[in-house]
Order: C-alpha cells, then sequence, then structure tokens
C-alpha cells in the first residue's frame, strides 16, 4: 500500500516537472488527480454531475498551474481549486433549477391567455411590472419568440434578456400568489 | 471521459512562467509612482510644502494611506493564490491603522470640540479631492486588476474589493503631495473614493475574474 505522504510528494514533484513541460509526469498527475477529483466530488455532488465537475476542476487546474509555488504544498492549493469549482457548481446549479422551478410552478402564460377571464388575471398582474419588463415577458411568453429575436426588438443583450424575463417571472410569482392570498 | 482529457490538456503541453507574489508588490509600487508623477505633474505638490515638511500631519496622512495600502496587499495575495493562507497579523495591522486614524479624530473632537470636526469634514476643494483620488487610483487598479486575471483568486469579488482599497490608498497617498488639508476629519473625502473604487473591484472582480 503507497504511503499518501509520499503519494502527495510524488504529486508535488510531477507538478513541478509538468510546469516546466514534461508530458509524461503531466498525464500521470492528471491521471491521478481525476481519481482524487471524483472521491472529493462524491461526497458533495450529486452522482450525475461529478463526472462534469471533475473535468471542469481538470480544466481549471490546467490553466491555472502557473499559479502553484512548487516550493509549497500542493494539496491546499488543489483543493482550494477543487473548492471553488464546487462553489461555481452549487452556484450555476440553484440558479438553474430557480428558473426551473419557476417554469413549474407558473402557469402556461400563453396556454392561459386563451382564456378570457384569465387573460385579464395575466394583463392585470403584467400592468404591475416595469413597462420594459413586461414587454420582455410579452414576448417571450405571450407571443413565444426567441432570445434572439427579444433581443433585437429590446435593443438588450441576449443575457440581459434572459436576466429580464428570469426576474419579472419571480415577481409574477410573487404579485399571484399574493392575488391568491387576498 | 477524463482520459480523453488527459490527452487533450497533456498534448502541446510547453513550460509556464509562474506568477509570483512580488509581481503583485512591484505593480503596486508602479501603480503608486505614475499616480505621483501623475498628481505632481497635473496638478502640483501642495503651495505650502515648505512649512508642510514639518508638520506631522503631513507625514501622518501619507503614512496612514501608505499603511493601508500595504495591509490590505497582504491580503489580496491571500486571496490571489488558491491554498493560499489569510495571515490574520495583515488584518489586524489593517484594524490598527483605522483605530489609529479614529483615536486621531477623536483626540480632535475632544481637546477642539465637534463644531471643529464639521469644519475639518466640511473644507473647500472635498469634491476635488475625491474624483482626484478616485481617477488617480484607477492606474494602480488596472495593473493590479491585471495581475489578479492571471492569478487565480478564489473569491473574485472579494480579492476585486480588496485591490480596490489598496489603489485607493496608495492614489490617496500620492494625492497627500498635493492637497493642504491636514485635518484628520477631512480623511472622509479619501475614504469615499477608496470605499467606491472598493465597489467597482468588486464589480470587476465578480464580472471579469471569475475562471
Amino acid at each position: 500500500m503507497s504511503n499518501p505522504a509520499n503519494t502527495k510528494e510524488q504529486w508535488q514533484s510531477w507538478m513541478a516537472q509538468a510546469q516546466a513541460g514534461d508530458k509524461a509526469a503531466y498525464s500521470q498527475l492528471l491521471q491521478a488527480l481525476a481519481v482524487w477529483l471524483k472521491r472529493y466530488y462524491a461526497r458533495r455532488v450529486a452522482a450525475a454531475s461529478i463526472e462534469d465537475l471533475v473535468q471542469e476542476a481538470m480544466i481549471a487546474i490546467h490553466e491555472k498551474r502557473h499559479t502553484y509555488n512548487p516550493t509549497m504544498p500542493l494539496m491546499p492549493w488543489l483543493a482550494a481549486i477543487a473548492h471553488y469549482k464546487w462553489v461555481d457548481h452549487v452556484r450555476k446549479v440553484t440558479k438553474r433549477s430557480e428558473v426551473e422551478l419557476l417554469d413549474a410552478v407558473l402557469p402556461d402564460l400563453a396556454a392561459l391567455q386563451q382564456d378570457a377571464d384569465a387573460a385579464r388575471d395575466v394583463e392585470k398582474l403584467l400592468a404591475q411590472l416595469p413597462a420594459r419588463e413586461a414587454k420582455v415577458v410579452r414576448l417571450a411568453k405571450l407571443e413565444e419568440k426567441t432570445m434572439e429575436e427579444i433581443a433585437q426588438a429590446t435593443g438588450h443583450s441576449e443575457s440581459h434578456v434572459k436576466v429580464m424575463i428570469h426576474r419579472s417571472m419571480k415577481k409574477l410569482m410573487e404579485l399571484a400568489s399574493k392575488e391568491d392570498a387576498a | 471521459m477524463s482520459s480523453h482529457l488527459i490527452e487533450t490538456l497533456t498534448h502541446g503541453l510547453t513550460p509556464v512562467q509562474l506568477v509570483h507574489v512580488r509581481q503583485l508588490w512591484m505593480r503596486a509600487g508602479i501603480g503608486f509612482s505614475i499616480a505621483a508623477i501623475g498628481v505632481i505633474a497635473a496638478l502640483g505638490v501642495r503651495s505650502d510644502i515648505d512649512i508642510a515638511i514639518h508638520s506631522m500631519f503631513f507625514y501622518w496622512k501619507i503614512g496612514l494611506f501608505v499603511a493601508q495600502a500595504l495591509c490590505v496587499m497582504g491580503l489580496v495575495q491571500a486571496f490571489a493564490i488558491p491554498g493560499e493562507q489569510v495571515r490574520l497579523r495583515y488584518l489586524e495591522a489593517w484594524a490598527a491603522v483605522l483605530f489609529a486614524l479614529v483615536c486621531v479624530i477623536g483626540w480632535f473632537a475632544f481637546n477642539r470640540g465637534p463644531e471643529d470636526l464639521i469644519a475639518g469634514m466640511t473644507m473647500p476643494y472635498g469634491p476635488v479631492c475625491f474624483a482626484s483620488v478616485f481617477i488617480f487610483g484607477l492606474v494602480p487598479m488596472v495593473l493590479l486588476c491585471k495581475w489578479l486575471k492571471a492569478a487565480a483568486p478564489t473569491n473574485p469579488p472579494l480579492a476585486g474589493a480588496l485591490v480596490g482599497v489598496v489603489s485607493g490608498s496608495l492614489s490617496s497617498a500620492a494625492y497627500a503631495l498635493h492637497c493642504p488639508m491636514d485635518h484628520p476629519a477631512y480623511a472622509i473625502w479619501y475614504f469615499m473614493p477608496i470605499a467606491l473604487l472598493a465597489a467597482a473591484g468588486a464589480v470587476i472582480g465578480h464580472k471579469w475574474l471569475r475562471w
């Protein structure tokens, strides 16, 4: 059985060699890191995300390998990068699930528009949003335009449009639940 | 999947130029020098410099901001490189610098009364000092942010905000060569642009320094 202390010294030495351009040492290090990262993320994320996260972390290690000081222990450096990528992943997943949740919880606005009473309710809710947000929601959810088309129509970037839709839907959900409670 | 990625990453591997913390300190030094030359060239040295150099407040003002910049630099380097430990002594030193400022202001308030403090804060040229500190602070800010981009900050908004504090402090020290206002309460006109640069740094960190 290998001594973990020796293993870490070995990794440190491989990293120093990789920084000098040694492909063989780098390949050995990355293979060892893939196993270590899998174990690291297995305790932190859903099984389906482990492989993606391992790859993201390996790319980050590759891109930032020049920031490792070869006279210092390697593990704190590696652990900090693995942790940073994990936090980043959690942030992205939380954001994505919020959007999915909003889509699931909010009824399909276009379908509601078919019903005269519901259409009035939708318009009432939209009227409570700032004009530019209401316009973006109308284009996206009622007229079912693409992000590109909305970006062109409103003069905002696509990413800004996505953020606006996300925020507006959130506001609409809050407004709708207030009206339900009233 | 990983083996394919390993092949891709290993293929065409070349030696890398290591990022050193001393480059950060060098950039801060260059940023300060450019800001100081800019202040002297654009605004000139304070008109009462002959008298000011005999007053401890002249040195106190410059020293306060240089000390703050040095303390916060220690924190920046910890947040810029993965796995670096945040050394509490830098945080303690920074707190001591701010405490010293509070003590001096308190001493003034006690000995000269609150009216003197208000007068010190509302001296003319405040907005000019505010704008100058902010503008000259952009020079070290750009230099330090470029270094941070090459490094690997594990908390980009915080690293960016700290760089903003360093930049503002260096710019304040440089601007103190021109500014004849020595009242400690006048420091508010220096701390406001520092806070603005810190906020800008946090935004830059969030938008541009993520990796």
